[in-house]
């Protein structure tokens, strides 16, 4: 009930902020501008993910672009890429296609401490990461919404475990499509409780397939998931309001917290994987 | 605490021993002779003296003086002077009235003070002006706004567009003491800060002091906006009202007792809400959305020496749709004062006041009901002693006295299985103060007004105080009981201000105060929003510090018709607080783990030329500034530019009274665009394209100018009845300025990024209709 009191509580920011900004969006008009931005040198990003399901997995490396440079971003070949545990495996990833690395051997499991490091160019990146014991959901369910009929809401319950700090996403694909939107759960303030998670960003209807896949990871990631989402692009679906530039209109723009060394971006995860699925009917 | 009072009483006895010649004091009060309101600032002069004095807020005045026979003028700005002899064998009591003057329907004035203040005060970084003075500036839909006008002022810069929020060299809108007859307003905006709550028709006197203030006010970093209400016509009845876009207004004041006491009673009330009831749509018709404003006073004078107001205000925005979603806010403020005039010498103000801003959410829907509340609320007392002691020497003293409760948020749902209520613990706390100043002339060219103001702020029981790692994480609680206090911060306050009088036309002035803040907003937008709480100082949250040095040249040209300043000013300020990123600021009780501290600086030059009277009035500001903070975690712990950064600010602001009945007015104002952070690069994670930022606040938005105008037309005087209506043009070249500026993938060509603009207001005419009778 507490998670759901903060969830309704955040709610209803949003909902009161979107009101008094009716009046100002009602008479505010958009329009395409040249902005001059400055050209950064181009920053490494290394994106690597380790899970407790069975391989290979994949780090990729590229580089920065120019922000309106349209096109690809330059991958970064020949890297020397690494991933070893604390009980001694080690493993030279092999690179499969220009900029991807791939794992052959190496097994993710829980309670192992992981490590990514990356040579490249003459530089040294790394990262570490914890594999968390896996969590697993009580239940995924949904209810018929009782103030909009046609309409359901998907929950999933778990419960908090104690005193272990709790890190979790979760990607809930509604027909095959993943949401936009971050679903990230911490304990700072339910350690212990039994959790109601709704994914109240979503409508969902009558025959709708849904699968959520729960990810647990450790604080490191949490911190970069939880500094991620708002700089991200959105894709605009089918209602055409240009939301997707409203969290930088009334945030702080930052780059995320990464747990690589060496001011890479992106970010290296040790992720235990559980998937639930559900049809409404 | 005891030291500053012995040194004060010291002060007091050193000061009262005077030299052999006898000396007689005269005193009275200064008032309007068509109203009786009291007239702040009028000026006492005895030209064979070359001295003299003016009245305080209350309109008493205190004048001591060898024996003997004075030709003594009475004037004030807009009114008949008055030549009296008096002949000083004894103390004597001078009450006297000025009549406004008639020949002046051809002209403006501008501004409350004498024709030389801005020279001869000691005071610096003030502007006073009358809101009836500026009444005709163009501003966005038609309605007068006091918080609007002062943002014209040099040093003084508007949250964002449209906004009433408004920071002063720097500082954020929480570092602003906005104060209506004493009382501080903590939320002073309507609607996201489109409005402000303060209703012109009731204002009598609006004074702003950025950052220099004298040792009576304190409490916060930037500046006091200071507003006195009107008292009411204490000769008969009148009553004026008006219809604009978006206000009815109407005042209706009078005599309780003929000469002895007024009232006021003025309110203004948004009014389309008016035509939801002729909807066909019942949800329509059931929907709610208004804000109104309410102001009293009443005054009587009681003896003599004694006078009693009692004033307040009320407030309130409301929201609602059906019975489905209710959402209202809003201020309340009352003050109870009394003045007392002890001897013709020393003179007593003692204030009670009440202050409160609270929210009140509720949802129903059939599947749950949810009610929101916060608030906070305090009472103050206040007691202001002056004591004239000559030309020479004036003394202020007094104390301060304030009991904060702070009420964070109260969620309560009730679902069909069970209620559950969640509540961030009340805070309490006791701020107090006793200040002392002396305004001395050491002779003709040189001022001092220097004094001191210790305060304290103790956090009292019950609560709890928390530890957190540098995370954020909490990693101990200690509870501590009822009136214990668990956490004292002690300050001294020093203040100084300084007038070298160059000549008759122009004079330097300098300045240092150090101001400490001990309640502090938190926002996480730039936009004010009524949802934003208020954290009372607690062992993890340190009191602001800002010291403030301030240099000034003044000079008036064509006989004091026209005003020029500049000043140039440098701001250091300490333990300022940010949100953490990723924050989690909503409904927290550990909230106090979610702020990080840093510092900041501000510096610039401030240049202000105003014509006061005439056909054609109006000034010009230009400011050129700059704002850095500075955080460990933020930007490499390296100084980034403040959001309201502003280069370049250049304000003009123009009246043109070409006639008794017509008169025009137009501003211009450019500023350079906000610092902003903008994206310098992309990449791609989680599949997505992510922004790539290379510094805090680094970009621009694009400069920012726009001009309005506005034609006033005043109709033909009956009996009864006068009427004026008003026609105002925003945005006058439909410069579309960048409210905003995101970054989003194409949609003609997908794959690459383009930025938007989102602005607001291209044009924007209004028509407003004001009437008296």
């Amino acid at each position: 009930m507490l998670y759901k009191s903060i969830k309704s509580m955040k709610k209803m920011h949003t909902f009161v902020f979107c009101i008094l900004l009716t009046a100002a969006i009602c008479i505010s008009c958009t329009d395409v501008i040249t902005v001059d931005l400055n050209t950064a040198e181009p920053r490494i990003v290394i994106e690597g993910v380790i899970t407790d399901q069975p391989g290979p997995y994949r780090v990729t490396i590229h580089k920065t672009t120019d922000y309106f440079k349209p096109g690809d971003f330059p991958p970064v070949s020949g890297a020397v890429v690494r991933i070893s545990d604390n009980t001694g495996n080690s493993e030279l990833l092999q690179e499969t296609d220009t900029g991807i690395y791939i794992t052959t051997d190496i097994q993710g499991v829980s309670g192992k401490t992981y490590t990514l490091s990356v040579e490249s160019e003459g530089e040294n990146y790394t990262a570490f990461s914890t594999m968390p014991e896996a969590l697993e959901l009580d239940s995924l369910t949904f209810f018929a919404d009782e103030d909009y009929p046609d309409e359901y809401s998907v929950v999933c319950f778990f419960q908090d475990r104690v005193d272990i700090e709790d890190y979790i996403r979760l990607k809930v694909f509604k027909e095959g499509v993943l949401s936009q939107e971050y679903y990230l759960y911490d304990d700072r303030l339910t350690d212990g409780m039994y959790i109601d998670y709704e994914f109240f960003e979503e409508t969902f209807y009558s025959g709708n397939e849904i699968k959520v896949d729960l990810l647990t990871f450790d604080r490191s990631v949490y911190e970069y998931f939880s500094t991620l989402w708002n700089i991200v692009t959105y894709d605009e679906g089918e209602d055409d309001d240009d939301d997707g530039g409203g969290e930088a209109l009334w945030g702080q723009p930052a780059n995320p917290l990464s747990n690589l060394t060496n001011n890479a971006l992106g970010y290296f995860g040790a992720v235990t994987v559980k998937t639930y699925t559900i049809i409404i009917q | 605490m005891k030291l500053p009072i012995i040194l004060l009483l010291f002060l007091l006895f050193v000061s009262g021993i005077s030299p052999a010649q006898e000396k007689f004091t005269i005193s009275g009060t200064l008032k309007d002779a068509t109203t009786g309101e009291v007239l702040i600032g009028a000026n006492i002069y005895i030209r064979t003296l070359k001295t003299g004095t003016s009245t305080n807020v209350y309109g008493f005045y205190s004048l001591t003086l060898p024996a003997g026979r004075y030709e003594t003028e009475f004037s004030y700005i807009g009114y008949d002077t008055k030549n009296e002899t008096i002949n000083l064998n004894m103390n004597r009591k001078f009450n006297l009235e000025l009549k406004p003057a008639v020949n002046l329907a051809d002209e403006l004035i501008i501004t409350a003070e004498k024709a030389d203040e801005n020279i001869k005060s000691v005071e610096m970084g003030i502007t006073k002006f009358k809101p009836s003075m500026v009444k005709t500036v163009p501003i966005l839909f038609g309605e007068q706004d006091i918080l609007k006008t002062i943002q014209f002022l040099p040093g003084v810069k508007a949250s964002s567009e449209v906004n009433s929020g408004f920071s002063v060299r720097g500082g954020k809108a929480d570092q602003n003491l906005i104060l209506l007859d004493e009382a501080p307003v903590y939320n002073a905006y309507h609607m996201l800060g489109i409005f402000s709550v303060f209703n012109p028709d009731a204002i009598k006197d609006v004074k702003l002091i950025k950052g220099s203030f004298p040792a009576s006010y304190g409490g916060r970093l930037s500046s006091v906006l200071d507003m006195t209400m009107n008292e009411g016509n204490n000769r008969e009845f009148s009553s004026e009202g008006g219809i604009g876009l978006i206000f009815s207004r109407y005042t209706l004041q009078g005599p309780i007792v003929k000469e002895k006491g007024s009232f006021l009673i003025s309110g203004r009330r948004t009014w389309a809400d008016q035509f939801f009831r002729f909807s066909k749509n019942e949800d329509t018709k059931n929907s709610k959305l208004h804000f109104y404003d309410l102001n009293m006073k009443a005054n009587y004078q009681v003896g003599d020496n004694d006078r009693l107001f009692i004033s307040g205000y009320f407030g309130r925005d409301v929201i609602g749709y059906k019975d489905e979603f209710d959402f209202n806010w809003g201020n309340s403020t009352a003050t109870i004062r009394w003045n007392h005039i002890f001897s013709e010498k020393l003179f007593l103000n003692s204030s009670l006041i009440h202050s409160d801003f609270d929210y009140i959410i509720t949802s129903k829907s059939n599947s749950s009901n949810i009610k929101i509340t916060s608030s906070i609320k305090d009472i103050n007392l206040k007691e202001d002693f002056q004591y004239f002691k000559d030309p020479d020497n004036t003394f202020s003293f007094g104390l301060n006295l304030i009991h904060h409760k702070f009420l964070p948020g109260e969620i309560t749902l009730a679902d069909r299985q069970e209620t559950y209520r969640q509540k961030i613990s009340n805070k309490y706390a006791i701020e107090s103060a006793v200040y002392f100043s002396h305004k001395y002339s050491a002779n003709e060219k040189l001022n001092f007004d220097y004094g001191f103001r210790q305060s304290s702020f103790s956090i009292i029981g019950p609560g709890e105080t928390y530890s957190f790692d540098e995370n954020g994480r909490l990693t101990g609680t200690k509870s501590y009981k009822k009136n214990k206090i668990e956490k004292s911060y002690f300050g001294f306050e020093p203040r100084l201000t300084t007038n070298f009088i160059l000549d008759e036309n122009s004079s330097f002035k300098a300045s240092y105060a150090r101001n400490r803040q001990y309640i502090h907003l938190l926002s996480n937008s730039f936009a004010s929003t009524p949802l934003d709480v208020w954290q009372p100082s607690t062992t993890n949250v340190k009191p602001e510090i800002a010291d403030q040095v301030a240099l000034g040249y003044f000079r008036n040209l064509l006989g004091n018709n026209i005003e020029s300043s500049l000043e140039v000013y440098y701001k250091d300020l300490k333990n300022q607080i940010e949100y953490r990123n990723n924050a989690n600021i909503v409904l927290n009780q550990y909230v106090e783990g979610e702020l990080v501290y840093g510092t900041g600086r501000s510096y610039g030059a401030e240049l202000f030329v105003k014509k006061k009277n005439g056909r054609l009035t109006g000034w010009i500001s230009y400011t050129l500034s700059k704002t850095e903070r500075k955080f460990e975690k933020i930007n490499d712990g390296k100084y980034f530019p403040a959001k309201n950064d502003r280069t370049h600010d250049f304000s003009i602001v123009s009246m043109y009274k070409a006639n008794p009945k017509w008169s025009f007015s137009a501003t211009w104002t450019y500023h350079t665009g906000d610092a902003v952070s903008f994206p310098s690069g992309k990449y791609i994670v989680d599949g997505r394209i992510a922004n790539y930022y290379t510094e805090r606040n680094g970009y621009r938005l694009p400069s920012y100018h726009r001009l309005d105008l506005g034609i006033t037309h005043e109709n033909k005087k009956r009996k009864w009845f006068e009427s004026n209506w008003n026609f105002s043009l925003y945005n006058a070249y439909g410069r579309k300025n960048a409210f905003a500026v995101y970054f989003r993938e194409s949609k003609t060509s997908p794959g690459s990024m383009e930025a938007v603009r989102v602005s607001l207001f291209k044009f924007f005419p209004t028509f407003t209709f004001n009437f008296k009778f």
